[in-house]
């Protein structure tokens, strides 16, 4: 049994073997839950999810065909409450692809090379919970020169009542590499699970990484869900991550882009119903040279859902010809959704070409006024402009299946 | 001032590269033992033979100060300042009730000569009336009669709280609380003097009403206290602009500026500041910890104009509070930061009303080894139907040390609004540098050429005279400063 706020943790810590896990215990029991004043957890209200007496489970999963992506050929890897789950996982073994199960991959020294490497830059109490607690979850390494075709499917299921589960990921790219992963977040069933996912991918020198993230949780769970990215030079990331359902929902992506000449794309779309809170916190730190960067989020608030969407693009001294874009743009449809925006810049640099924008507002009456008058109803013309309106985003999947699917969720 | 400024008046100007304000008036002056504590407070009040309604309102301050913590938010970095240090009161010695020029202290007359507006000249040849402030005591003032005679009231604080008490209890604190934030209360608990103005319903204030404010005495803190109050259906125009002597020793400045702008009235408070911004190696310098806040009524509009060239560190959001319905509020900034000064400004407009409206732009200018900050919130409330925001945010940077920063806080609660946020930062463009160059201009003029129209669409909404006092500014400090 595990007391959240008072941090009495009583379940077993992580199965890796590594000095790391000791130091993320001892950070636990140091650091403090994010409080109101919290500035990057301000609009958060995180009190129903820490006053909560988790409990901690591996739990079994009967049939997963709900879950699966329709058309989708990829290695799926299975996640149950953050245990890796040999039953249902289905990997396809190629040359010079590695998946196992975290545990088993721990003393791989690519594992021990990477492990926690950037996450334990991180001041978040979540991370550290992530560490210290993790039961499980996927270590990938491709080696140099392969262009992996079939995309990696990790499904993460919540299975349980007032369960919490710490998935820990871990994805190494090698040099001139190229793979694509999938990340689904459901529910089996029961109500009120936390789930504290946390993946760290490494993005070596001239390798491409796309990762494919859909989240809908049921709308009693919660979710801290934590993405540490790490580009080397001339490198290709880009994330596209989708929310459409779940109670609490805090995403929390961080690129490093520590190479000169790489591309970095970060897209997302959220669509709030009923009492949702939806929090979207990017960062990407620009370290050296002649960089791209782009981001676009969007969301869609309905009933008295919160958004809330903090991008921060981060220009470090001595990283000069950066060209980095951000947007966010939100759509209110009830007088009771809350929509919270802070696109911040900090520039360090001084050849730079960097922009962000930011709209909050209803859809165009004009524009449903011309659907109107061509015998569309006036529901019908709002459908078809939220449809438009999150094409944008849904257009950037790069995989066929997904984005079918995805559209087919919105439908 | 008025006159007109020439080309050759700006190659004169730009010769003397130094801070050229930097001088020190020789006045003997009154003054409170450092230290702040209860004792003092009673000291400044009964100095200033306040009313007991008064000295109450400054001892709840300073107890609501001592439980406050210094706010440490804001991306600036500056040694803190101690309070038990400070003298919390200096004036210039109260001879006798003035009556003419001639009885005004020569030396307040030079220094005013010095900054260009001395005050035969500021009544003879413009319309501006002149409230001078030296060291927190209001020592002259002009025009007053001809403003008298509209009913307006321009007038020193203190010399408001004597005259009419009962506009100042209703209106002081209204906008800015005491507890507001931690140098709000601090200027509640010692605040020294400042400007108080009052436009009767429905009259036009017909001339542009001016404060010069003046740190003088060494190790004073300033603590000014501006309230303006414009009935129903009036309109006033306010300048504020301040220069401030050169010296090392760190001083700190807390004004709380209030606007209320009742039904139908309209304000527009523009401000040039260019305090001592610290030597070149960012040594000295002013501290400019400031709340300003205006409150607007039905139909109401509240305009903030600022260029902000001098301090160390500025720390200053001037904000409109959106009450009424169909109310309006705008913040034009400019802010130059150059060698190792810290600016982090911005604004705040809550809506309230329905129908409101606010406009931000905000240009910040970036040099040296200085970090300039946006911050700011955009709030819907809930009952804001159809209010409608355009915020532009850009950022220029001229060398590679310096920093540009951009937090905009947008808050939406009600699907009827429109808000659009935009902010870009980028150098300053070297092909638009080389076109001039090609052209014969040189390299520092093409620079002044590109940043004035880069911060025209704000300078552009200043009154005549401070908008060419203000582009006069935005050369001197941006002097060798492209790396």
């Amino acid at each position: 049994m595990t007391f959240l706020k008072e941090k009495i943790f009583d379940i077993k810590t992580s199965p890796i073997d590594s000095v790391e896990v000791k130091n993320a215990l001892t950070q636990v029991s140091e650091r403090e839950f994010p409080q109101r004043k919290t500035e990057d957890w301000r609009y958060a209200k995180l009190g129903k999810i820490l006053n909560k007496n988790y409990q901690f489970d591996a739990n079994e999963v009967k049939d997963i065909s709900a879950f699966l992506i329709p058309d989708l050929e990829a290695d799926l890897v299975v996640l149950v409450n953050g245990f890796y789950n040999e039953q249902w996982s289905n990997i396809k073994s190629l040359d010079g692809v590695t998946i196992l199960p975290i545990e088993k991959a721990s003393q791989l020294d690519a594992f021990k090379n990477h492990f926690n490497v950037l996450a334990k830059e991180s001041q978040e109490i979540f991370t550290s919970i992530n560490t210290a607690y993790n039961q499980g979850g996927v270590f990938v390494e491709v080696a140099k020169n392969i262009q992996v075709e079939r995309p990696i499917f990790i499904l993460n299921i919540n299975a349980g009542n007032g369960v919490i589960s710490n998935a820990r990921n871990l994805i190494v790219v090698a040099q001139s590499s190229e793979l694509k992963v999938i990340q689904r977040y459901v529910t089996q069933n029961g109500t009120e699970n936390f789930n504290n996912a946390l993946t760290e991918v490494f993005v070596k020198q001239n390798a491409k990484v796309t990762i494919e993230k859909i989240q809908d949780f049921s709308e009693f769970d919660r979710q801290v869900c934590t993405e540490e990215i790490h580009q080397e030079k001339d490198s290709n990331f880009v994330i596209n991550t989708f929310t459409l359902s779940g109670g609490f929902v805090r995403n929390g992506l961080n690129i490093k882009v520590d190479g000169t000449n790489c591309y970095s794309e970060m897209n997302g779309l959220f669509i709030g119903k009923g009492e949702q809170f939806i929090d979207n916190h990017t960062r990407i730190d620009h370290l050296k040279s002649n960089c791209i960067s782009s981001e676009l989020y969007k969301g869609i608030l309905k009933d008295s859902a919160t958004g809330v969407f903090n991008g921060k693009v981060i220009v470090h001294k001595d990283a000069q010809v950066i060209e980095a874009y951000q947007q966010n743009k939100n759509v209110l449809l009830s007088d009771t959704a809350t929509m919270n925006t802070k696109p911040e810049l900090e520039i360090f640099a001084d050849d730079v070409k960097c922009s962000h924008g930011t709209t909050t507002g209803q859809f165009d009456e004009e524009a449903i006024f011309y659907l109107q008058a061509r015998g569309i109803s006036k529901n019908a013309a709002k459908e078809m402009l939220i449809g438009a309106f999150a094409n944008e985003v849904i257009e950037k999947i790069s995989i066929d299946a997904v984005k079918d699917f995805v559209l087919a969720k919105l439908a | 001032m008025g006159m007109k400024y020439t080309e050759e008046d700006l190659k004169e100007e730009l010769k003397t590269k130094e801070y050229e304000f930097g001088f020190t008036t020789d006045i003997e002056s009154d003054r409170a033992p450092n230290g702040i504590n209860e004792d003092i407070i009673r000291f400044i009040s009964a100095k200033k033979e306040e009313p007991e309604w008064l000295l109450e309102y400054r001892l709840n301050a300073l107890k609501v100060w001592q439980k406050m913590v210094e706010p440490e938010w804001a991306h600036v970095t500056y040694e803190k300042p101690k309070f038990q240090d400070i003298s919390y009161y200096s004036a210039p010695k109260k001879k006798k009730e003035l009556k003419s020029l001639d009885e005004v202290d020569p030396e307040i007359l030079k220094t005013m000569a010095r900054l260009g507006i001395s005050l035969e000249e500021q009544k003879k040849l413009t319309g501006v009336a002149v409230d001078f402030v030296i060291d927190s005591v209001s020592v002259a003032t002009s025009f007053k009669e001809k403003l008298g005679e509209l009913g307006i009231i321009f007038c020193s604080f203190s010399e408001a709280v004597k005259e009419h008490p009962e506009l100042v209890q209703k209106y002081l604190g209204t906008v800015v609380p005491t507890g507001d934030n931690f140098y709000a209360a601090l200027n509640s608990a010692v605040f020294s003097d400042g400007s108080f103005c009052y436009i009767p319903k429905g009259v036009r204030c017909p001339m542009e009403l001016s404060t010069y404010f003046r740190i003088n005495d060494s190790g004073t803190g300033q603590f000014e206290r501006t309230l303006v109050i414009a009935d129903e259906g009036s309109y006033v125009s306010y300048l504020e602009g301040c220069t401030a002597p050169q010296r090392d020793e760190n001083q700190l400045h807390a004004a709380v500026v209030e606007l209320i702008a009742l039904d139908n009235a309209e304000i527009k408070y523009s401000t040039v500041q260019n305090w001592y911004p610290g030597d070149k190696n960012g040594k000295g310098g002013v501290f400019n910890f400031v709340t300003k806040r205006g409150i607007c009524y039905k139909n109401s509009k509240i305009s903030w104009t600022q260029v902000e060239t001098g301090s160390a560190i500025t720390w200053k959001y001037p904000s409109c509070i959106l009450k009424g319905d169909n109310s309006i509020g705008e913040f034009y900034s400019v802010a130059v930061t150059n060698n190792y000064q810290m600016a982090d400004t911005g604004t705040k407009m809550i809506h309230i009303g329905k129908n409101t409206k606010s406009t931000i732009i905000s240009k910040g200018i970036s040099a040296g080894n200085s970090h300039n900050s946006y911050r700011g919130l955009v709030k819907i409330g809930k009952g804001a139907t159809n209010a409608r925001n355009f915020s532009q945010c850009d950022s220029l940077l001229m060398t590679d040390r310096c920093g540009a920063h951009t937090y905009p806080y947008i808050e939406c609660e009600n699907s009827t609004a429109q808000l659009e946020h935009e902010a870009t930062t980028s150098k300053i463009g070297e092909d638009q540098v080389f076109y001039c160059k090609q052209r014969g201009i040189s390299e520092e003029r093409a620079i002044s050429l590109i940043v004035n129209g880069y911060a025209k669409e704000v300078l552009n909404k200043l009154p005549m005279e401070f908008a060419v006092e203000a582009q006069k500014l935005l050369e001197i400090s941006l002097e060798n400063s492209v790396g």
